[in-house]
């Protein structure tokens, strides 16, 4: 694989242009600010749960966006850092009564110190190897929950009611701690990988020797980067545990690393908003075509060949795609006209 | 002493398939460099059409492994023409085409359940009867077919890659694709040869290991991870040392689970994947990284 070929299809990727940069910063505010405003508009209660599922499912993804759409480190087992959060949450607060905000903290350092130490030893592989390793480590997680019968409940997982340790002033208005995670996560991420920092990020993902020529230090920004997805992971694994009120072995799986997989793909790879967007697809489509069910999977899987065939940069980098070539056919025609 | 060698024998059975998986995924991953996530969908595959045809169809195992050569056939040419090749035309990276192979696995799981049924099915064995005992050792007679047929195949492959023309051209684009397309080498047809080669040795497997572990759309990602696990401490290279390696992976496997705990012997499979993995030579990593 040349990096020519590489570059073709991460152009999508490049730096927002400096007339529209402003732009984007202020729409992003008023998202964050509309998206906080949510919970408050939202009149039913089904709403409110779907708001949740896509919340949740978009911090998952902006992880997986950090460490794979930006520093191109493929991870099959992002559930596994999901799974350190939601479990390590619920059985501080179950087992231990450790209360919820302390709980939380603890689980998210829990969730990023995992993906710390875990760096050293994965990031010695690359590429479908780092593809593979991470896949072992995710079902290595997912048979110890369910085997670990003593600490994780096995099959039957652990019941974390929200009116007994949240308290129902908290409970009842969870909803916007959920979509303030999301926000704070969204801006993280953003920082991150805007200017310098971002374009380094690239870089090592394109080109890691390259990269490293210029000075980039690659191996603290992967380490960099994991960790945090780790963090950001267990984060969405401490929200859910809170949102369902019960955390099982299927919902850290390996079936839950896939879709969020899934998810990056369909919203754009290298894209922060695509996460987002990509977790509304695949929470809301399930919703619209009830009467497919099984056939779920199916279409999904069509529909993410469909976007790695025809649509490389996912439904944002489409979008991105169409407005910059809108805009070249309206400079060509000025220059011709003057 | 009689439990240990009825352990190592089902131990050998089901560690040869794992090394069959081993071998069509690295017949793809030599030829392309690419590695296959729906090897274990694939061997699923071959399993459920093996259901179908014997337990719904009532045909003969003759005519069963036809169709299952045949199914593989097709799935090979639509993997290949429908993803593979558009992909590499556009200049994938790497990390997409891994989502392919894993989107692939998907859309052939989801199309199992939908078609034939979420559940896992009983599949007759090629001799049925009683296990045949040998010095006091039982031994389950598909177990024996599995582990013959499993090395004939291997042997089959072996002569392919070393004695007859086509398989020494493959092997040359695997080496190095530009000067094999210069010799005359016609690149893109042997591409397709091994995707043929890689899914039909896959799917006979799945046919061979459903009377033992049933048919289900479910059942191909433990073994496949498990076969990965055999490529990877093979060394990725050749294909008997996979085969050795998915043999001594089926014989820890077995005798964990009954010595150690079934509850955990998954957990030392995929340790072992996650430590060869690691610890791998970096002569092999870099292959991989580049490749």
């Amino acid at each position: 694989m040349s990096t020519t070929a590489i570059r073709t299809q991460t152009e999508i990727a490049r730096p927002v242009r400096h007339g529209s940069r402003r732009a984007v910063f202020w729409a992003e505010v008023i998202g964050s600010v509309v998206l906080l405003a949510l919970p408050a508009i939202i009149p039913s209660a089904y709403q409110l749960r779907l708001l949740q599922d896509v919340a949740i499912w978009s911090i998952l993804a902006l992880s997986l966006t950090l460490i794979f759409g930006y520093t191109g480190q493929i991870s099959l087992g992002q559930a596994a850092f999901y799974a350190v959060g939601g479990y390590t949450s619920a059985i501080l607060q179950t087992a231990l009564g450790v209360p919820a905000p302390i709980a939380w903290v603890v689980a998210i350092a829990l969730g990023m110190g995992s993906a710390l130490i875990l760096s050293f030893p994965l990031l010695r592989i690359h590429g479908h190897f780092l593809a593979l390793g991470t896949l072992a480590l995710g079902l290595i997680v997912e048979t110890l929950l369910v085997q670990l019968v003593p600490v994780t409940g096995g099959h039957d997982g652990i019941l974390l009611p929200g009116a007994i340790h949240l308290g129902p002033w908290v409970q009842a208005r969870f909803p916007y701690i959920v979509v303030g995670f999301l926000v704070l996560a969204y801006w993280l991420v953003r920082n991150l990988t805007q200017r310098g920092m971002g374009r380094a990020f690239f870089a090592l993902r394109d080109d890691p020797d390259g990269a490293a020529a210029l000075g980039v230090p690659v191996t603290r920004y992967k380490t960099l980067v994991f960790m945090i997805g780790g963090g950001l992971a267990a984060a969405a694994g401490v929200l859910y545990a809170h949102h369902t009120q019960v955390v099982t072995p299927e919902a850290f799986g390996f079936g839950t690393s896939i879709e969020v997989l899934l998810i990056v793909i369909i919203g754009g790879m290298s894209s922060r908003i695509g996460a987002v967007i990509g977790a509304a697809v695949i929470v809301f489509v399930p919703e619209w075509l009830q009467f497919l069910q099984e056939g779920e999977n199916l279409v999904f899987g069509l529909l993410v060949l469909g976007i790695l065939l025809f649509l490389p940069g996912g439904l944002v980098g489409g979008v991105r795609s169409a407005i910059r070539s809108l805009r070249r056919t309206r400079t060509s025609g000025e220059e011709v006209s003057a | 002493m009689t439990t240990f060698l009825q352990l190592a024998v089902s131990g050998i059975a089901l560690g040869s398939i794992y090394g069959l998986v081993a071998l069509g995924f690295l017949v793809i991953y030599h030829a392309t460099g690419l590695v296959n996530f729906a090897q274990g969908q694939l061997l699923m595959a071959g399993a459920m059409t093996a259901y179908v045809l014997l337990m719904q169809l009532d045909l003969g195992y003759p005519l069963v492994l036809l169709g299952v050569v045949v199914v593989a056939l097709l799935l090979a040419l639509v993997f290949r023409y429908g993803i593979h090749r558009p992909m590499v035309r556009r200049g994938a990276p790497t990390e997409n085409m891994v989502v392919a192979t894993i989107a692939f696995g998907l859309v052939l799981t989801a199309a199992a359940e939908l078609g034939i049924g979420n559940t896992r099915y009983g599949v007759d064995p090629i001799f049925p009867g009683a296990p045949i005992a040998i010095g006091g050792v039982s031994m389950q007679t598909q177990s024996i077919v599995i582990t013959a047929v499993a090395w004939v195949l291997v042997g089959l492959v072996w002569f392919f890659f070393t004695k007859t023309l086509t398989g020494v051209s493959l092997r040359a684009v695997g080496l190095n694709r530009t000067a094999a397309a210069v010799s005359g080498v016609r690149v893109s047809r042997l591409i397709t040869v091994a995707f043929a080669l890689s899914v039909i040795v896959t799917a006979v497997g799945g046919a061979l290991v459903a009377p033992i572990i049933g048919a289900g759309p479910s059942m191909g990602l433990a073994i496949a991870v498990k076969g990965f696990a055999a490529a990877v401490l093979g060394g990725m290279s050749s294909v008997y040392r996979g085969m050795v390696a998915g043999v001594a992976i089926g014989l820890i496997e077995m005798l964990s689970s009954y010595y150690i705990s079934s509850a955990y012997a998954p957990v030392i499979a995929y340790t072992i994947l996650f430590l060869a993995l690691v610890l791998m030579p970096a002569r092999v990593r870099k292959s991989g990284a580049t490749a």
